[in-house]
């Protein structure tokens, strides 16, 4: 740009000068000589300060284009961070439900395994009173399952968190209205239930299914009624498995989102890198042949301005 | 019949001619760096011969030359490169200015390093995403506030900015006023001395420099017009005359003849004005530069600071529709989140009292009293997104930016290429006008010569006078 317009001045002067040879005064060629330097400094200065920042957008008009792509970038990175951060707290859930419901899991085979031994009609009337009384305290965990608390929030009552979704008075359990699942976005507009329906899970019927046991148990029933309860019993673990299933299912899906956050990440930091930073080797170089070009004009300068016919006369 | 002492008086004619020359050389010489000198020459003229015509002159053969005379010291210099010099200057003058205040504005507005609005409204933004999540969390309530607050401050600090840099300017322009009325009637007296030596056939180079680098000074900041008028039928065929100066584009003076008028800065009740002798004056200049960004609605400042206004105003707006269809902790719905006033409400713009009192004012859910709902934030947040198609406040403000950008590019190259004409002009101008030391020591060289020879001539009629008077008649001694 400003090589063409150099051009173009000393080629307006010759046509003004209409081929003639143009008058040059020694005023002229310091004002020229000290013009050019002073063009010259500006672009090293401009250069230089591209090579200390290590940008080459230090403010909107260097690149306007550039400029809104880089706020644009900057925020989206911004967002990336903060959904990478939100993917740790629907991590905790995901994983102290699936937790718990493993815990469950696990109470409710117990409970099984009891139910057929109970249904074993040999058994006498103390073994079934143990069997009663260890079905009863297995229940009462499976409360405090459902009823689980992290960091003082309720895990299984979606966004009800400060509340217990099960009510158990004096061995009456009631279970609370099913609430809208806890969700949160990890991603652009894309809201994701991490809380577990917990009165989908631990239902009114989970709990009555239980209390029916127990109440075969201590009123004698003979071991075929108890052992008609089984399919009751598979119904609980059923339910407990098809929602850690979902759990599982969710997981994937969060891990692949996640993944997929990483590498947007990595492209936004890319893309903001190269709109805002600078090709180190090539400020560098730019650098070095400008302070090339400098030395050069200041050499011409010092020759040229120097001699005048005074310095020849006798 | 001829003079006998014809030759010695055509010598000395010659002595006293080249001697003025010599003089012209040396003034040159030493003004060589003087800003605003046009180098001089004297203008070398043979007298009239011997005889001239008439009747009863005598009849000799042909004419006999009587010399030399430095008939006048004229200034080189061209008047129409003057005036093209001077409308480049305007242009520059404006350009450059223009090309200032934007980039004032844009270092202001500057969001480069994410430390401006757009970084306030991440911060925001991530803060409303956390309570959305801990919607219980009496920490992060606390942290969306302060964010919120730190918002509002970024906002006051870019209006406070903006409009202190553009009050920052009265001070130039009555700095510039008081220049170019000071030149104004610097050129008048000039004017008036001029006015008294030329019709006695002087010709004050000096004091026509004197004017002309006025002139050259006050068209950096107008863009102005010189007519001359001569100031009289004895004045020299080289004289300058008088200048009077119009704004270009108005038939108001500001100076004729040795009377200046006062450029005054005048509110037409919206807008600020140029005026001479109560006649509206618009240009391009400096000056005019200045009184647009001060004082009129096309002035940078203003436009940014209605855009940052614009921006607020939707922010809060949106901000507080969806705060007040969220409900708090306590089942009731929300109140205003933001309190502003809608004149200037990037100035404005505060947190609501009730906000300031209470976290818990805060509508976080939006169920109603579900105590661990964080719906209402993540709306809030959604405000903020930056990419929810166009229109947004995000790509509101990024537009913003990038139009800032793209205006003070075009500024600077406005200015580039003014700046290169000025200069191309300038050179031009110098090339007729300023002072060759080689052509001055060539002339010299010259003159001395000349000055020499003739000293010599002299003496050669001094013999020749000898010879006659001395030695004449003497035969046979």
């Amino acid at each position: 740009m400003r090589c063409l317009t150099e051009s173009l001045i000393i080629w307006a002067l010759l046509a003004a000068s209409g081929g003639k040879t143009m008058r040059v005064t020694q005023s002229m060629i310091s004002q020229h000589t000290l013009r050019n330097m002073s063009n010259s400094y500006e672009k090293l200065m401009n250069l230089q300060e591209r090579a200390t920042s290590g940008k080459k957008l230090n403010r909107p008009s260097d690149d306007p284009i550039g400029a809104v792509k880089s706020l644009n970038y900057r925020t989206n990175l911004n967002e990336n961070n903060q959904y990478k951060e939100n993917f740790t707290e629907a991590y905790k859930w995901l994983d102290n439900s699936d937790g718990s419901l493993e815990e469950a899991n696990k109470v409710m085979q117990r409970i099984r395994e009891l139910t057929v031994s109970a249904s074993n009609g040999t058994k006498l009337e103390d073994e079934r009173e143990a069997i009663r009384l260890e079905v009863s305290g297995l229940k009462e965990h499976l409360v405090s399952i459902a009823n689980k608390n992290i960091e003082g929030k309720f895990l299984f009552n979606g966004i009800n968190t400060g509340q217990a979704p099960v009510d158990n008075k004096n061995g009456t359990i009631v279970v609370g209205a099913s609430e809208k699942p806890i969700s949160i976005e990890l991603s652009k507009g894309l809201p994701i239930d991490i809380s577990t329906d917990g009165t989908g899970v631990f239902s009114q019927a989970f709990f009555d299914n239980l209390t029916k046991l127990e109440q075969s148990l201590a009123e004698g029933s003979s071991g075929e009624e108890i052992g008609d309860q089984l399919s009751a019993m598979d119904e609980n673990i059923n339910s407990i498995i098809s929602a850690r299933t979902l759990i599982g299912a969710r997981t994937n899906r969060l891990e692949i989102m996640e993944a997929r956050l990483n590498e947007q990440g990595e492209l936004l930091e890319k893309k903001l890198s190269d709109v805002e930073d600078i090709d180190f080797e090539k400020a560098i170089m730019d650098l070095q042949m400008q302070e090339t070009v400098q030395r050069a004009a200041l050499a011409v300068g010092a020759k040229i301005m120097q001699p005048s016919l005074v310095d020849f006369l006798a | 019949m001829r003079s006998t002492f014809q030759g010695l008086e055509t010598s000395l004619r010659a002595l006293h001619a080249q001697q003025s020359a010599l003089q012209t050389t040396g003034q040159n010489v030493a003004n060589a760096n003087t800003a605003g000198y046009t180098r001089q020459r004297a203008n070398l003229q043979a007298t009239s011969p011997y005889p001239s015509g008439g009747m009863n002159s005598p009849q000799i053969a042909g004419t006999i030359g009587t010399g030399v005379e430095a008939s006048s010291i004229e200034r080189i210099r061209d008047q129409y490169l003057d005036a093209q010099y001077r409308s480049g200057e305007a242009q520059v003058g404006y350009a450059d200015m223009e090309s200032n205040i934007l980039k004032t504005v844009e270092a202001i507005m500057n969001d480069q390093e994410g430390a401006g609005l757009s970084g306030a409204m991440d911060e925001f933004w991530s803060s409303l995403q956390d309570l959305s999540i801990n919607p219980n969390d009496e920490g992060i309530k606390t942290v969306v506030r302060e964010k919120a607050v730190s918002l509002t401050d970024t906002f006051h600090y870019l209006n406070s900015a903006l409009t202190t840099a553009q009050e920052d300017l009265q001070a130039e322009v009555d700095g510039a006023k008081d220049d170019i009325n000071s030149i104004a009637s610097q050129i008048a007296d000039l004017n008036q001395k001029i006015g008294e030596l030329e019709p006695s056939g002087y010709l004050p180079n000096d004091l026509y420099d004197q004017r002309d680098l006025l002139v050259d000074k006050l068209s950096s900041y107008m863009d102005i017009k010189v007519v001359r008028t001569s100031s009289g039928s004895g004045a020299n065929r080289a004289a300058a005359g008088i200048y009077t100066i119009k704004v270009a584009g108005s038939s108001e003076e500001l100076v004729q003849g040795n009377i200046a008028k006062k450029v005054e800065t005048v509110s037409n009740g919206s807008d600020l004005e140029i005026q001479i002798n109560g006649t509206t004056v618009s240009s391009t200049g400096s000056f005019q530069s200045l009184i647009r960004n001060l004082g009129t609605d096309q002035s940078i400042y203003k436009t940014t600071i209605d855009q940052l206004d614009q921006l607020a105003l939707t922010l809060t707006t949106e901000f507080n529709k969806i705060h007040g269809n969220g409900y708090k902790q306590d089942g009731e719905k929300g109140s205003d989140f933001f309190t502003f006033s809608s004149e200037n409400a990037s100035s404005t713009i505060t947190l609501s009292d009730d906000i300031m009192k209470s976290t818990d004012n805060i509508a976080v859910g939006a169920e109603g009293n579900k105590k661990s709902d964080g719906g209402n934030a993540a709306k809030l947040a959604e405000l903020l997104n930056p990419n929810v198609g166009n229109g947004t406040i995000r790509s509101a403000y990024s537009e913003m930016i990038g139009e800032i950008g793209v205006k003070v590019q075009n500024a600077n190259r406005l200015k580039e290429n003014s700046e290169n004409v000025r200069d191309l002009l300038s050179t031009k101008r110098d090339s007729v006008s300023s002072v060759s030391l080689d052509e001055e020591m060539t002339n010299m060289i010259k003159f001395q010569h000349a000055y020499n020879a003739a000293a010599r001539s002299m003496t050669v009629m001094d013999e020749m006078l000898d010879r006659i008077i001395n030695n004449m008649g003497v035969v046979g001694r």
